[in-house]
């Protein structure tokens, strides 16, 4: 198995660090995201893969191969750039050429394979053109193909989708989402945009402030986020701090205002933050049987969606929260007093 | 991404030949400049004997003398007659004095007193200062003649009146620099504002015509000029058909036909200028202004004018240090009153090969020129110009 | 009002600025050997007189012998140090490049003199080389700036985008940048042939009897007697300037379709 190690890789511009300690373990065939809000030091991460940054210190393998010191042109990982790099003086066929050009491959080979490229990315009539004469979803997957036809080990998106509007960003989602699964290379994309990257990856590296937060997949980084930045990062979510006390049949939390009988018996005692998702919520009028928590809260403010209203509440403690409602039969008016109410087993513990 | 060490060489390996270039036909020659304008050169070399003698002591004693005589017998006749000449220059009589001693050199006794014993004037201390000062392989001669300053018997320096010709010729290159600036100004103003707001037909046009202007060579633009202005010439000829004349007017050789011509040929360079800056400036602006209950004229006088400032300085600046070093066209339009300097430092190197006071005069040109700019670069950051002009451009 | 004043001030500039050449030109071709108006009829015998005559064809052949060679000579040396230059850091940029762009600040006759002597004492003066060697410092610095401005105008992504492919420096020199800058060579090439073709004051200096220069022999004879022949020399010159404007046109237009 050619799997990429990241491990312990530091990066200082000077005296500012930029990636602390980051290490990641990527399969062959995987399709891995860097998603991380603006600074988080996404690009440099994929600009050190790609062998136009050096590490401070830490060591990146391919395979076993420790590849870390590889110069960018002998390093074989196709690029995908955020602006596409497309060569201007060249046609999309000479485009797409270029790598095999630089790999010596006889003339004939060139062109089918060129072709092939170009049928996976449905361009074949646009071979003769040059890139000013394609609009930014078809140089997009020039890029694309010419990132891919040399057979890349390894493939880097740099928020390939920033630049294209939002309907054929969700096309171009799908289509990479098959040639990935055609292809079979191991593909790391980077982005912000926290919906492609659920709908597209095997998993996800969540970065903050250079480190990594969490590396999995969507399900996990949204129902079991391992710190309070990833649960506030991926999705919405209400969060209360507290501690685990001793109750009836376990560990209980405890914190203000709010209690929850848990009766867990994995966990030590101590400080934790207790996460419950705004689709756990139930919001009814009237308080609900044992077994269920119920917060007396008051409506501050909804917002109507059609399917669902968003609604935003004061509890008693003067907290906030955020819970789905059904809209069905109407919406509660503002200043309405009701409870919000969620069962013990769809929270989540961090920390 | 860092530079690797073989960026490095490959940007070395570029760079040898065209440095290389540079410094030997560019650097070299204008250092020799330098060298020149104090290289004594043709004196020192021909007083061998008396150049050792005061390099030793300032004294003017038998060996000095001695020392003067046979350096005067080695010369040949016309060797002599040159050193008098530039003797002369600096003290009249000079030229005299040093061929009729050289021609008698064998027949004087070499002491200070057989000297005086030929002719008393070598009994003089001021003579002999000439000579020692000139004797020396660096002489500040040149300086002397271009800016008039001589050093005085009691140690001073004074001017002498009428002395001081290469200051007043610098003046008047400043003056007439400064005139053609002015016109160039006055008339490339309304060029470029056409340029930057006319109709799409007018920019093309005017800008068409500033361009070719522009890559049309100084000297057939000059050409141009000469064939109008003559005597019998076309605005002449034009002149006395309207009856407005009777005799033709002298319209070239004079003041008039540089100033006229110069304007003409810098014109370009005062409106490229202008109107980059004018195109920063959004016409958004004027609109605004007017819809404020200003007029055009206080709308162009208020908003657009003093904004449009800027290009004009650089525009003026720019033709103002080009008409400095002008030499083609005021050679070709002017006449002898309205040479400018460059006219004299190519005259000193084809008439005479006097490459010392041309390399002076070439100095004080340079310092001009560079002095201008170095001004120029502290006034735009004073103002902040250079900084300034960014956020207009993207404005636009 | 304000329109009288645009107007008027904006019609008068223009004439003052193209009518000398528009009212001059003509008489190339006027059947009298006096240059006024009216023309006495259409001939061609002035440009005969130009082309026969032996001084005027041999200098338009010098002319374009040293506008060649400057051409040449000055794409070498500037284009090599606008690539040199580019890969420095900031310091050395700017020295640099205030070293090759600084002859554009020097008057003329102030490098005219320095050269005339310094390449006499390195027994250079006078001929043809001497002007090559003397145009090309005058002109090194306008290849410079442009094939800078279009070095400069790279995307530098497009050469990461090549490394990332597996081209090696020099395979991503030859396929990437150097045609990606080449308006800027061409552009740099023109500027160059154009200055060397119309420039006096230098090769006043330096030029012997044997190499004059097509300017030369008309500031001479600009000196010495008016004849036909001048205006014929200046129309053959503004024809020059342009196509030259032409060609530029059309570099510029096909380095905006590419980008
Ligand atoms: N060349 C550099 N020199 C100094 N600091 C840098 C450099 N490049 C990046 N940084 C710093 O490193 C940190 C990470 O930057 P990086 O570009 O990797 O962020 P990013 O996650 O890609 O952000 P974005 O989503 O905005 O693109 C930032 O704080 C940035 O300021
Ligand atoms: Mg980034």
């Amino acid at each position: 198995m050619a799997s990429l190690e990241i491990s312990h890789i530091n990066k200082f511009y000077g005296a500012t660090q930029a990636l602390f300690d980051v290490s990641l373990s990527i399969g062959k065939g995987e399709f891995v995201t860097l998603l991380g809000p603006s600074g988080s030091g996404k690009t440099t991460l994929l600009k050190i893969l790609a062998g136009f940054e050096s590490v401070s210190d830490g060591a990146i393998t391919l395979g076993g191969r420790n590849i870390t010191e590889l110069k960018p042109e002998v390093r074989n990982f196709g690029l995908v750039f955020q602006g596409y790099a497309l060569f201007p003086h060249m046609t999309v066929r000479d485009n797409i050429a270029y790598p095999l050009k630089v790999r010596r491959l006889p003339r004939d080979q060139i062109e089918t394979r060129v072709r092939e490229m170009l049928d996976l990315v449905q361009l074949t009539r646009f071979i003769d053109r040059r890139p000013s004469e394609l609009s930014g979803g078809q140089q997009q997957r020039v890029a694309l193909a010419r990132a891919l036809v040399f057979k890349p080990d390894v493939l880097l998106l740099d928020e390939p989708m920033s630049a294209l509007d939002k309907k054929l960003r969700v096309d171009l989602q799908e289509e990479l989402r098959q040639i990935h699964q055609t292809l079979g290379t191991t593909f790391i994309n980077v982005t912000h945009d926290q919906e492609e990257a659920m709908h597209m990856s095997d998993r996800i590296a969540v970065m903050n402030h250079g480190r990594i937060e969490q590396f999995d997949t969507a399900f996990n980084l949204y129902r079991n986020p391992a710190s309070r930045f990833t649960a506030d990062f991926i999705g919405k979510s209400n969060i209360f701090a507290g501690e685990m006390v001793r109750g009836a049949s376990g560990l209980d939390f405890r914190g203000d205002a709010l209690e929850v009988q848990l009766g867990l018996t994995d966990r030590p005692q101590g400080r934790v933050d207790l996460m419950v998702r705004p689709e756990d919520i139930t919001i009814l009028t009237e308080a609900p049987d044992a077994g269920r928590v119920a917060l007396a809260a008051e409506v501050l403010h909804s917002t109507y969606s059609g399917d669902r209203a968003l609604y935003a509440l004061r509890l008693g403690s003067g907290k906030e929260i955020s819970a789905y409602g059904a809209a069905r039969s109407g919406i509660h008016a503002a200043g309405a007093k009701v409870f919000a109410s969620f069962a013990p087993g769809d929270v989540t513990l961090i920390g | 991404m860092q530079k690797a060490p073989s960026t490095l060489l490959a940007a070395i390996t570029l760079l040898v030949l065209p440095v290389a270039v540079y410094i030997a036909l560019y650097l070299l020659p204008l250092i020799s400049i330098g060298g020149l304008s104090v290289d004594n050169g043709a004196l020192s070399t021909r007083f061998p004997a008396l150049s050792a003698h005061f390099s030793d002591s300032a004294e003017v004693d038998d060996p000095a003398a001695a020392a003067l005589l046979s350096d005067l017998q080695a010369m040949a006749k016309k060797d002599r007659a040159e050193v008098g000449r530039m003797f002369n220059q600096e003290l009249g009589g000079m030229r005299s004095l040093i061929i009729d001693t050289g021609n008698e050199a064998d027949e004087i006794v070499p002491t200070v007193a057989g000297l005086t014993a030929f002719d008393p004037r070598w009994g003089d201390p001021a003579i002999w200062d000439v000579v020692r000062r000139n004797v020396e392989p660096i002489t500040w001669r040149h300086f002397q003649k271009a800016t008039g300053v001589k050093p005085g018997a009691d140690g001073g320096y004074s001017i002498a009146p009428g002395d001081d010709i290469y200051l007043r010729i610098l003046l008047r290159t400043f003056v007439i620099g400064l005139q053609v600036t002015l016109l160039t100004l006055l008339i490339g103003y309304p060029l470029a504002y056409a340029v930057a707001t006319g109709s799409s037909r007018v920019q093309a046009i005017v800008l068409m015509a500033v361009l070719l202007s522009f890559w049309t060579s100084i000297l057939v633009r000059t050409t141009a000029w000469v064939v109008l202005l003559q005597t019998n010439g076309l605005l002449n000829g034009f002149l006395i058909w309207l009856n407005l004349i009777t005799e033709p007017l002298q319209l070239i050789f004079n003041r008039f036909g540089t100033v006229v011509a110069m304007t003409h040929v810098l014109l370009p360079f005062a409106i490229l200028p202008m109107i980059n800056v004018m195109r920063t400036i959004p016409p958004a602006q004027a609109q605004a202004s007017r819809s404020l209950g200003a007029g055009p004229i206080e709308t162009f006088l208020r908003v657009y004018f003093p904004q449009s400032l800027r290009g004009v300085a650089v525009g003026g600046g720019t033709v103002f240090i080009l008409a400095l070093g002008f030499y083609v066209t005021p050679a070709l339009t002017g006449g002898p009153g309205d040479q400018m300097l460059s006219y004299y430092i190519a005259d000193f190197v084809r008439k005479g090969l006097n490459w010392g006071m041309a390399s002076v005069l070439s100095l004080l040109l340079l310092v001009c020129v560079v002095g201008l700019l170095v001004t120029g670069a502290l006034l735009r950051r004073a103002f902040g110009w250079n900084k300034a002009a960014k956020p207009e451009a993207e404005a636009a | 009002m304000s329109r009288i004043i645009y107007w008027s001030s904006l019609v008068f500039a223009f004439f003052f600025l193209v009518a000398p050449l528009l009212i001059v030109l003509p008489l190339a071709f006027n059947d009298s050997s006096f240059l006024t108006y009216p023309m006495d009829g259409f001939t061609f015998r002035w440009f005969e007189v130009f082309f026969t005559a032996p001084p005027w064809l041999a200098s338009l052949m010098n002319s374009l012998k040293v506008a060649l060679g400057t051409m040449i000579v000055a794409l070498l040396v500037g284009g090599m140090a606008a690539m040199g230059t580019m890969l420095m850091g900031k310091w050395g940029q700017l020295v640099l490049s205030a070293l090759f762009v600084s002859p554009i600040v020097i008057p003329s006759v102030v490098l005219g003199v320095a050269m005339a002597y310094a390449f006499g004492r390195m027994g250079v003066g006078g001929g043809y080389l001497s002007l090559v060697m003397a145009h090309t410092i005058l002109a090194a610095p306008l290849v410079f700036l442009s094939v800078m401005t279009s070095l400069k105008g790279l995307d530098p992504e497009l050469d990461r985008a090549a490394a990332s492919m597996g081209a090696s420096r020099w395979y991503r020199f030859q396929t990437v940048t150097l045609p990606l800058a080449m308006p800027g060579f061409a552009t740099g090439a023109l500027f160059a042939f154009i200055t060397s073709f119309d420039e006096v004051v230098v090769a006043l200096f330096l030029a012997s009897p044997q190499s004059q220069t097509l300017p030369i022999t008309l500031f001479s004879s600009l000196r010495d007697r008016l004849e036909p022949t001048i205006v014929v020399v200046a129309l053959l010159l503004s024809i020059v300037s342009c196509l030259f404007i032409i060609a530029l046109n059309r570099l510029q237009k096909r380095g905006e379709t590419r980008n």
